[in-house]
């Protein structure tokens, strides 16, 4: 497999494959997105088609589950999440393959993030950007995707950061099946963990603590086999953070307690700026607590991490820094991660 | 004379054109080798891009669900390529999924065995034990020569890193098996051991080489020396025998014309040295003391002769080292492992004095810590066996998979790991997960998990296998990895469907069948194959999709004002299926009972169609009365059939003549009917098709269109009654 341009006429912010790995799609500042396919003869991606998808820059965009068939979410600076499915009728590199199913606009703010559910929530996106709030989509009829209704909206900051400072924003939904409802949302340097309660709403569950500088990147690991949950952070502090998050049925103030005496570890803790849907406060006992401990913080990039990603199965971590390194880590018997490999960029 | 010459030219030159020289062709990603360094920060093996390299700035990377086809790339203005990534250890030639295959197949086949289980209940026989032994010796044996097969398969090819990491493993294996694996079988032999000690020291460092030998030779040319008076030759023969190779010691001394030396003495010392060793006792305790004793008898004998100082101080040396003695072995050891195996072979060959031989054997000549297989086997001589396995996992996760089950089916793995995980107890107990964790479970799980991000459908079976013998993990831990992992198992055939379907059927995963049924009816829709994406969907359970696929093709028919052409779909609501040449089984295997509900509508227009032909108007007038009377016809579809056919086919006719029950059928229709944007968005796309030579033409908007239709009914009302 040889590199490919991907003719981009500017940044590339993100990538995201098809649930087989057999296509990839890339959006950039240019304001279009590409969808890159693998030919199986000369194991090549080639380009299928490319389209003007927004009018500013694409930060984010992510393919909903083959269930459903061929979409892809789309969010960017112009406020808006467009949704994409694919014409399988209209020839490629047409500009006509994809087509637009409809555009979302309840942002007041550039969008930094999009990810679909996993599929057993059925078609729901969750989109997050510089307004501060989490916003969640659901197609309530599968066979009409040209409706969306807004289902959750979440503030997740207070104040929406100034324009002029940096600012990032990411989130990563719980992929495993047999777990409640969660997602994980880092807005600047906080990163929070919500669950839906049994009312229905989306609360915040638990702190991933510790960052000292803006979030780059957020993934929850697929849980195979697992009985706790792995969270990956890279942070523009320098440091690769890994969390293990586990359901706990003890109360909430014997976790507080617990929180008190562990810097490293946090359960339920609803901090100013974090607020749940309904404006409650107030920690939800319907839903089962969440004991977040910090079992790995690495800064071998010495400097900052851009991204952290989970394999297929959560058992290899991947981090990428400013090194111009990839890392590679997997966890021994005894749950600590230890870089198995390295590789390597010209720098 | 001059063609001959030219000939004999031509043999000296290189023939390019045969040699197998490497393009960059036979450098791609699978291939190629990888040239390796070490991180200096996470002291981890580093390797570079296989191709272009990125430039690095705010490199940014991302795992593929096949972890091969992973794409990294720099958030940068200056680049905006797409970089594979390879990934150390990351194997996917068929010779590997070859050598997974056969491991698994070992792993399956030791059947109970699998575990460390005593008997305790029921008819306990006592040979029992050593039948397990004997079964497990058996399975590592088997590991073993699969691991060297593997590697013969891959040494011609140019991943020289990947061969040097098998080999690694392989030398591991084979202290393992030699310590480990071989003495407690029922019918092992004294000679097993010993061989397989042999093989270990020999196979893992190929010393000597033949340049020393060619050395010690060579020099005798040069110096004019016997080969036997300089002391590389002596060296070499310690060597040899402390390696246990005695027929190439045996060999070397043949070849040191020492048996043409002047004095009659050594000749007949050399002779008897010959001799001794040629006929060492692999297979017999007994034999050896004999052996042991005549050595000592020629030692004693060789001390009361008068020879030549030097000849007489190296031939003792060699005796000395036959007679066993800790001193000389470890003295004209090079290395650690050629004194364990020299003490073992000549001092008292015995695995109960292997860790004294051990301790004893790295005096002298201290491990090379930097070496992975050094530093293994000397965990294996001192019985740490569980230190090995990190280091095997990061050779090959499958060899040490394997080879950590059978530690444990053994018994042989010493580790606190349970009480790593002790702190589980303080946890909630209520987890589904929970279940005794074992080195050998938690590799054989990471392998099975590794296997299915490989881009290899063959391995997924073993994936499967694996969790499905999984020894730690009760069946619902089993049934909910599966449940995580098979839909994204990459089916290209029908066979790999059924496989598919038929491991959810096994585990009772109705819902994941139902998801995998969902993917293969989203994948033959972007096939154009209607017929078995409902299908598909009626399996999946997803009626409201197969309701909505009915009416999309309901909706076809109308705009395309006959029946499809599609020949499946036709002979469904047809129920004719010989005039279509569709073998009835296939059909009625494909058609599901929601389905022929859902494609009633159609089944009745493909009629209404039938009789226009044939000019049935009656027949066709009732059952467009049908269709528009029926309760759950949406709006829209009321519309387009209205301004399709009703409208210009029976309203706007004076030949035809509707009946007053049909009139108000029509009218109660339109009073029920509520105009949306889809009634407005599908009316105009009516009008847009209908052929301009259409005699009747449609009204502008709907709203005219309805009130004429309203019109031409009070008409046709008017007439009936008249």
């Amino acid at each position: 497999m040889k590199p490919f341009l991907t003719g981009h006429a500017d940044l590339v912010h993100d990538i995201s494959y098809d649930f087989y790995g057999r296509r990839v799609a890339t959006c950039s500042s240019d304001q279009h997105v590409k969808v890159f396919k693998l030919d199986k003869e000369t194991n090549e991606w080639e380009l299928s088609e490319s389209w003007k998808a927004h009018d500013s820059s694409i930060l984010s965009l992510d393919w909903a589950a083959p269930e459903f068939g061929r979409i892809i979410a789309s969010v960017s600076y112009d406020k808006t999440i467009k949704l994409w499915e694919e014409d399988p009728d209209a020839s490629e590199l047409s500009g006509k393959r994809w087509q637009k199913l409809c555009t979302l606009n309840d942002a007041t703010g550039p969008l930094f993030s999009v990810k679909f559910a996993p599929s057993h929530l059925g078609l729901r996106l969750a989109a997050l950007g510089n307004d501060g709030k989490l916003r969640l989509y659901d197609a309530l009829e599968s066979s009409d995707l040209r409706s969306w209704t807004l289902t959750s909206e979440v503030s997740i900051l207070d104040t929406p950061p100034a324009s002029h400072l940096q600012s990032d924003f990411g989130l990563s939904w719980c992929p495993s099946r047999f777990s409640t409802e969660r997602l994980v949302v880092s807005a600047m340097d906080q990163a929070t963990i919500f669950q839906r309660n049994k009312h229905g709403k989306l609360v915040p569950a638990g702190k991933l603590k510790g960052h000292t500088g803006l979030i780059r990147s957020i993934a929850w690991a697929p849980s195979i086999g697992r009985w706790y949950h792995l969270i990956a952070t890279g942070c523009k502090d320098g440091k690769l953070r890994i969390y293990k998050v586990t359901e706990t049925h003890s109360n909430v103030s014997d976790n507080n307690n617990t929180n008190d005496t562990n810097a490293n570890s946090s359960s339920i803790a609803v901090e100013h700026g974090t607020r749940a849907e309904g404006s409650s406060m107030e920690p939800d006992s319907s839903v089962p607590n969440l004991h977040i401990e910090l079992i790995g913080e690495h800064s071998d990039h010495q400097g900052e991490v851009w991204s952290v990603s989970w394999n297929l199965t959560g058992t290899i971590l991947s981090s990428s820094g400013d090194d111009g390194k990839i890392r590679l880590w997997k966890s021994s018997y005894s749950n600590e991660f230890r870089c198995m490999s390295v590789v390597q960029a010209t720098r | 004379m001059a063609t001959d010459e030219f000939t004999d030219t031509q043999d000296l030159l290189m023939d390019v054109d045969n040699l197998d020289f490497l393009t960059e062709g036979d450098i791609n990603g699978d291939g190629a080798d990888l040239s390796i360094t070490i991180d200096p920060v996470s002291n981890a093996p580093t390797i570079s891009f296989p191709f272009e390299q990125p430039s690095g700035k705010a490199l940014r990377f991302k795992f593929n669900n096949v972890s091969s086809r992973s794409l990294a790339f720099d958030e940068s203005i200056d680049d905006n390529k797409m970089y594979p990534v390879q990934l150390l250890h990351l194997d996917e030639s068929p010779e590997f999924t070859k050598y997974v295959l056969k491991l698994f197949e070992l792993y399956q086949g030791l059947g109970e065995h699998r575990k460390n289980d005593v008997p305790t209940i029921g008819l306990i026989k006592q040979s029992s034990k050593q039948e397990h032994f004997s079964v497990v010796n058996l399975a590592f044996h088997a590991l073993v020569t699969e691991l060297e097969l593997y590697i013969e398969s891959i040494k011609n090819t140019n991943k020289l890193q990947r061969i040097g990491d098998l080999e690694e493993c392989l030398s591991i294996l084979n202290c393992l098996k030699t310590i480990f694996f071989i003495t407690d079988s029922p019918e092992c032999k004294r000679e097993e051991m010993l061989e397989s000690l042999i093989n270990w020291v020999n196979r893992s460092d190929g010393e000597p080489n033949e340049l020393v030998i060619q050395q010690v030779f060579d020099e005798t040319l040069l110096t004019r020396r016997k080969v036997y008076e300089q002391s590389g030759f002596w060296d070499l023969t310690a060597q040899l025998l402390l390696r246990g190779l005695w027929s190439q010691s045996t060999q070397c001394i043949k070849n040191s014309q020492l048996l043409e030396h002047e004095d009659a003495t050594v000749k007949l010392f050399v002779t008897d040295l010959i001799t001794i060793i040629e006929s060492y006792p692999l297979h017999s305790e007994s034999l050896f003391r004999e052996w042991k004793l005549s050595v000592l008898q020629l030692i004693s004998n060789w001390d009361e002769q008068d020879v030549e100082i030097e000849m007489k101080k190296n031939l003792l040396n060699i005796f000395l080292i036959l007679s066993g003695s800790k001193n000389k072995i470890c003295e004209f050891s090079q290395y650690w492992y050629e004194s364990y195996c020299g003490l073992m072979l000549y001092y008292i060959p015995t695995l109960e004095l292997s860790h004294e031989y051990g301790q004893l054997a790295t005096k002298d000549n201290s491990i090379d810590v930097c070496n992975n297989w050094e530093t293994s086997c000397y965990n294996i001589i001192n019985d740490k066996v569980a230190d090995i396995l990190p280091v095997l996992e990061s050779l090959d996760l499958a060899t040490s998979a394997f080879v950590a089950v059978l530690c444990e089916a053994k018994g042989i793995i010493r580790t606190d790991f349970h009480e790593i995980f002790a702190h589980r107890e303080e946890l909630d107990s209520d987890f589904a997960f929970r279940t005794e964790p074992s080195i050998g479970g938690f590799l054989i799980n990471q392998l099975a998990l590794t296997l299915s991000s490989y881009n290899d459908k063959t391995l997924w079976p073993v994936s499967v296998g694996l969790i499905s013998l999984s020894p730690d993990s009760g069946d619902s831990t089993k049934r909910t990895i599966l449940a995580e992992l098979l839909p994204h198992f990459p089916y290209s055939t029908n066979d790999d469907i059924e496989w598919l379907l038929s491991v959810c059927a096994k585990w009772r995963l109705p819902d994941v069948a139902k998801t995998i049924y969902k993917i293969l009816g989203q994948d033959t829709l972007y096939q154009n194959n209607i017929v078995e994406a409902m299908s598909n969907f009626s399996k999946a359970g997803e009626y409201e999709w197969v309701k909505h696929y009915s009416w999309m093709i309901f909706e076809a028919s109308i705009l395309q004002g006959g029946p499809l052409d599609d020949i499946t779909i036709n002979s469904i609501v047809n129920g004719d299926t010989d005039s279509f040449n569709i073998p009835k089984d296939l059909l009625n295997s494909v058609v599901m009972d929601v389905m022929r509900q859902t494609l009633s509508p159609y089944a009745v227009l493909y009629e209404f169609h039938k009789f226009v032909e044939n000019n049935e108007t009656a027949n066709a007038i009732n059952h467009m009365i049908e269709l528009l009377s029926f309760p759950y016809m949406p709006e829209q579809y009321c519309v387009i059939l209205l301004a399709k056919f009703f409208y210009p086919m029976f309203l706007k006719t004076t030949q035809t003549t509707l009946d007053e029950s049909q009139v108000f059928t029509v009218l109660k229709m339109l009073q029920r009917i509520n105009i949306n944007d889809a009634c407005i968005a599908l009316y105009a796309q009516v009008r847009a098709t209908n052929d301009e030579s259409a005699s009747v033409s449609l009204p502008e908007s709907l709203d005219i269109f309805i009130r004429d239709v309203r019109k031409s009914l009070n008409y046709k009302l008017c007439q009936a009654f008249m």
